[in-house]
């Protein structure tokens, strides 16, 4: 599922997406919906009009590209970081935090004041399960998934006692000033400047494995860690270290891009799990960048379309939900079979590393 | 066991072997490694299938497909590396492998206990029971392993390799329960390449070389001398070719001491050095400190005690390429990269110049003779002698200075074994080369096969037991470099002295 | 100043919240002791808190909404089985899938049946009845033994489980088969058979978790697992792959959850999502090893067989 040949990458996305459709298709009509109205309300919803398309789908692929991306680099480098919906959190936290003790400075200023205090908070969030693998041999799995609950418990807190609005009615924080929320890039729509920063942090990303040295390392070592030690001859502690903050800082970016861009404010329950289902549309796009640009608009529509779906077929949103496991599920059996077709000589390593809880 | 062959990919590893043990006996099988020593018992003990060849198990013509059914043929295997979980006790592990003689769900705990009394008065077999299977020495370990294979009950007992992990003392102890146990009607069959235990403790012999039965013998019948010689072959003169001129000390090993965990030590007060121009050949049986020493002289890892001086250009070929020298799903140029990228000449500060280092890629593929579609196939596609070629060229290239190589012509063919020894004699300034000296650098090559290094090394040594001798070149033969590989330094001491002395009368 | 009366209200509610998290931590333990590490339970326990709604519902039985409860979580983990031992992909991302599926696919046959408004669906309700003699003892009757059937449920589980883990063949079997699959099979055990079983009771005992969720509430609501399938997770870590330590440590959740009632109850403004993140900070520091290191079963998340054979 790594960088195999981008023909089979490929065979492998289309094969996922056409499984997901039919399984899809036969659970809906089991369930008495006619399918092809489902469909035509999720594209209508989604892409239907401009309006939509911008204003509800590509503001939806925002953070689901961000994630997405924070898990392909983690994946892609060989670590296993469950834990982008907390180091989300963090970087939400960091956001508003910042974003409402800041004064009326211009946006140039402290817009990316905003966003790199975001960054830091996520990539501190994945750093203590970076130093808990690196120091003491403990697997990222639990600790990633710890570390979510946390923060989720500490946004709960926060939005209660010391961030919560003035008024003291509800559980969450106040606005934060007009100087630090993003501009718009279409007036009119809801279509913000984030998502004009996860196009160009894709590219970034495509730019920085491919044709930098330190990417190409973080590339050898998912590739295999004891080649990169024996034959690189490079220290891999400090590449893990450096993989778990850039997926941590591109987490965190999402929650602070989520505040500033759209919610201007912290709630509990501000991600509806995207760090989980970043995991899908990184694997859909094959842990390639440039291909999780477009599985995240896809995974956008599926959640921007899902309330037309609602509203004009009758089908349940939590369907979308289910069908985002069904493309993982897909992906998975499509990659597995498609290889045992072809017979690959390698046997595919996606858990270079133990981990051992 | 009669005319078994095995072949693995494209290799005999097996070519009708035919093979005899009685109950009652202690019989050794020895061979140099490769030889086919372990395939042929992995075969009785139903781990692998032969090819073609017949079995007779006390007096039944069978094939076992799978372990289990060479266990209820009477068939136990103490395997080298131990079978045992590290993280349950003694009686767990035991109770584990004793699983077919249980009754109930009840764990046999009682049962397994009473049975270890037995095998205690019986044997002189004493384990603590209830201590974790981790915490016990190498030595100990093999007693539960032992213990655990007797537990089911077999007739035939077969140790793969059993002394090469243990000190004297568990070394006779174990000799000796060979013997209870051979009295006691079973049939005993040892792997080793210690010939001194074979005269020692066995009954009969078999010698196995190149997949093939060499000779069939009773210790008293030979001496060291004629099964070292049956097992590693006639000299076939001395072909030294000796370097012109030696330069500087480019690498140098001074009382180097590598520990392995439990206070075990893998190399032992190694001294070593080696010049520009010079060929070092260490010599040795596989698991002797080879891996540590290659990393000590790659600068992979540092020395627990001494000082190692090494350069900065050192070129590595690690002996399992394909888990430590290269990443399948990556290209031949990718994997090229993956030593050369720090090259000056392939990137302009942060950035890969991937053009540069595809042109790179592309000559080393030409003057290497990589057989693939271009630079940007992947090595995993590739076959196996290919895949060499692809590490062989990024380290010869990136080893301006040092090349530390381990097996370096396992697996390939002559033609490409020619190649490389070429490309070392450019490395070294020897030949054709031997007038660009001021790129002259050392190789110090690390290998089990014994020709290899008696051709090539300007000096000698043979790593046994983590302890480096150097062999005197004028009295390196293949006889006594490869006792010395089989036996230690003990023979070797000896005979030095003794000849030593001879010379002086 | 607290009373004596609101602690045993609290232990009695701490037990009460911890059952779930029990129940779900001890099938996640033996799944975790054969070497898979199922992050989908939680999955496991939505389908199972759905599938007791639905049977309890038709036909106002509590005990059939436990069996399809347990019947539904078992599902799950059936396909997530499938993919992880028949396919061998990877366990975490198919975890993360089995769980997505089961919160996705619960909630959309919830609005289905019963509308997208979510009109409150009422169960029969699991009863705490009084243990005779036990219940009537001062302070620890309250506390333990004037609960519902799912908590004298576990109180039998631990005991059964820490046999069956320690004193029978089968549960060395299954501890070997986590440790090191390759000396298990050379001592004929099969790998794949055993962590199948694994992976189905803890998918089974999962779906009861989730079924004890709904029924004690009496209602289902969409995810409400909450998370607990997670949780679950680190209470196992925390309790050291050990039912005795799995139940105390299940308890000590339970008792964080049950502070942010206490404190509603009493108007106090203590901060209780603080206590809510504290067994999840002891956990991690159960991992760095501070109290003894917690050690996993070597082979965990590692696929078997390692090569084609």
């Amino acid at each position: 599922m790594k960088d195999s040949s981008p023909w089979l990458a490929l065979l492998v996305s289309l094969m996922a997406v056409l499984l997901t459709a039919f399984l899809t298709a036969t659970a809906l009509m089991l369930g008495g919906f006619s399918p092809v109205v489902a469909l035509q309300a999720l594209i209508e919803g989604s892409m239907g009009s401009i309006d939509n398309f911008l204003g509800v789908t590509l503001v939806r692929a925002v953070p689901l590209i961000l994630t997405g991306l924070a898990v392909a680099v983690a994946f892609k480098s060989g670590v296993w970081n469950i834990g982008a919906e907390g180091q989300f959190y963090a970087g939400a936290i960091a956001a508003v935090w910042v974003g409402l003790s800041l004064g009326d400075y211009p946006s140039f200023f402290s817009i990316p004041a905003v966003f790199l205090a975001a960054a830091l908070a996520g990539s501190f969030w994945a750093f203590i399960p970076a130093l808990m693998r690196i120091r003491l041999g403990v697997g990222e799995v639990v600790t990633t998934i710890l570390m979510n609950f946390v923060a989720i418990h500490l946004v709960s807190y926060l939005v209660r006692w010391p961030l919560q609005e003035e008024r003291g009615v509800f559980p969450n924080t106040d606005l934060i000033v007009e100087s630090v929320r993003l501009p718009k890039i279409i007036v009119g729509t809801g279509l913000h400047l984030g998502f004009l920063v996860a196009v160009m942090l894709t590219l970034g990303l495509a730019g920085f494995f491919n044709h930098t040295v330190l990417g190409f390392n973080l590339r050898s070592l998912g590739g295999s860690q004891e080649a990169t030690r024996v034959s690189g001859r490079l220290n891999i502690s400090s590449l893990l270290v450096v993989t778990f903050l850039l997926s941590g800082c591109l987490a965190g970016l999402a929650g602070g891009i989520e505040i500033t861009g759209r919610t201007f404010a912290l709630y509990e329950g501000l991600s509806p799990g995207w760090g989980y289902t970043a995991i899908a549309v990184a694997l859909l796009a094959n842990l390639n960048f440039k291909a999780v640009l477009l599985t995240g608009i896809f995974f956008g529509a599926l959640e921007g379309g899902s309330g037309a779906m609602q509203r004009e077929a009758g089908i349940p949103a939590a369907w979308v939900s289910g069908i985002e496991a069904l493309v993982l599920l897909s992906v998975l059996a499509s990659d597995r079979l498609f290889r045992r077709l072809l017979g690959s000589k390698w046997q595919l390593k996606l858990r270079e590393s133990g981990s051992d809880g | 066991m009669g005319k078994i062959c095995k072949t693995f990919e494209e290799k005999q590893a097996l070519d009708g072997v035919d093979f005899q043990a009685f109950p009652g006996e202690v019989h050794a099988l020895i061979g140099e490694n490769g030889a086919g020593k372990s395939t042929l018992m992995r075969i009785l003990s139903g781990l692998i299938l032969p090819d073609s060849g017949s079995m007779v198990v006390e007096g039944q013509k069978t094939r076992f497909a799978l372990p289990r059914d060479a266990r209820q043929a009477g068939v136990g295997m103490v395997h080298q590396e131990f079978l045992l979980v590290p993280a349950q006790t003694v009686l767990e592990n035991l109770c584990l492998g004793n699983r077919f003689a249980r009754t109930g769900a009840r764990l046999p705990r009682d049962h397994v206990r009473r049975k270890l009394k037995d095998y205690r008065e019986k044997t002189g077999l004493v384990v603590e029971e209830d201590i974790l299977v981790e915490d016990l020495s190498v030595g100990e370990r093999q007693k539960v392993e032992i213990l655990k294979v007797l537990l089911r009950g077999p007739e035939i007992l077969i140790f793969d390799e059993p002394t090469s992990v243990l000190a004297p003392k568990e070394i006779s102890d174990l000799m000796s329960l060979f013997r209870i146990l051979a009295t006691d009607g079973k049939t005993v069959i040892f792997i080793t390449h210690k010939l001194n235990e074979v005269m020692v403790s066995s009954d009969r012999v078999t010698v196995l070389k190149q997949g093939r039965v060499v000779c069939r013998t009773v210790p008293e019948e030979t001496d060291i001398e004629t099964l070292s010689e049956v097992m590693v072959g006639k000299d076939l003169g001395k072909r030294f070719r000796k370097a012109e001129s030696r330069g500087g000390v480019i690498a140098e090993l001074t009382s180097v001491h590598v520990f392995g965990g439990e206070k075990e030590k893998k190399l032992v007060d190694v001294n070593l050095v080696v010049r520009s121009g010079e060929m070092v050949g260490i010599a040795g049986i596989e698991g002797n400190g080879q891996q540590e020493l290659a990393e000590i002289l790659s600068a992979l890892r540092l020395p627990d005690i001494g000082t190692a001086i090494l350069p900065e250009e050192i070129g590595f070929i690690p002996d399992d390429r394909l888990e430590q020298a290269l990443i399948g799903h990556f290209s031949i140029l990718e994997n090229i990269a993956l030593g050369l990228i720090n090259n000056s000449y392939c990137r302009l500060g942060p950035l890969v110049l991937w053009g540069k280092v595809a042109e790179y890629v592309q000559d080393l593929i030409l003057s290497f003779g990589i057989k693939s579609e271009g630079p940007h196939e992947k090595v995993g596609d590739l076959s196996g002698g290919n895949q060499q070629k692809v590490v062989l060229a990024r380290e010869l290239e990136r080893s301006k200075q040092l090349l530390v190589a381990r097996n370096p012509t396992q697996g390939l063919d002559v033609k490409a074994s020619k190649f490389f020894y070429q490309q070392m004699s450019k490395l070294l300034g020897r030949g054709l080369w031997s007038n660009v000296a001021d790129r002259r650098g050392g190789v110090v090559l690390i290998s089990s096969d014994l020709d290899e290094i008696l051709t090539f090394a300007d000096e000698i040594y043979v790593l046994y037991n983590g302890e480096l001798m150097q062999v005197p070149t004028e009295l390196a033969s293949r006889e006594l470099v490869g006792r010395l590989m089989l036996t230690g330094k003990t023979e070797f001491g000896g005979l030095a002295m003794a000849e030593g002395s001879g010379n002086e009368r | 100043m607290v009373e004596s009366f609101s602690l045993v209200v609290f232990f009695g509610a701490a037990i009460r919240l911890a059952v779930p998290l029990a129940l779900a931590a001890l099938g996640e333990s033996i799944t975790e002791r054969s070497g898979v590490l199922n992050i989908g339970i939680e999955g496991s326990m939505i389908a199972g808190a759905l599938c007791a709604a639905l049977a309890a519902l038709k036909w106002s039985s509590i005990l059939l909404g436990m069996v399809f409860g347990a019947l539904g979580g078992g599902l799950v983990a059936l396909v997530f089985a499938i993919f992880v031992l028949g396919l061998n992909t990877d366990q975490i991302i198919t975890g993360t899938a089995t769980t997505l599926a089961g919160l996705g696919f619960t909630g959309a046959l919830y609005q289905a049946r019963f509308g997208m408004t979510g009109s409150v669906i009422t169960l029969p309700v699991l009863r705490s009845f009084e243990v005779p003699i036990l219940g009537d003892l001062p302070i620890l009757g309250p506390i333990f033994f004037q609960q519902s059937v799912t908590v004298y449920l576990v109180y039998l589980l631990i005991p059964t489980l820490w046999y069956l883990l320690f004193n029978t063949s089968w549960g060395l079997e299954l501890r070997s088969v986590g440790e090191s699959p390759e000396v298990a099979e050379e001592a004929g055990i099969r790998v794949l058979l055993v962590r199948f079983i694994a992976i189905v009771s803890g998918g089974l005992m999962a779906g009861l978790a989730g079924a004890h969720l709904a029924l004690d509430s009496g209602t289902f609501i969409e995810n409400m697992s909450g998370g607990r399938g997670f949780i679950a997770i680190a209470v196992v870590v925390l309790g050291r792959w050990n039912p005795v330590w799995i139940a105390i440590a299940a308890v000590f959740f339970g008792a964080a959850s049950a502070l942010q009632f206490v404190f509603q109850s009493l108007g106090s403004n203590l901060p209780f999502p603080l206590f809510l993140m504290l067994p999840y900070l002891l956990t991690l520091i159960a991992l760095s090893g501070w109290f003894g290191r917690a050690k996993a079963p070597a082979a965990l998340t590692l696929p078997w067989p390692t090569k084609g054979r």
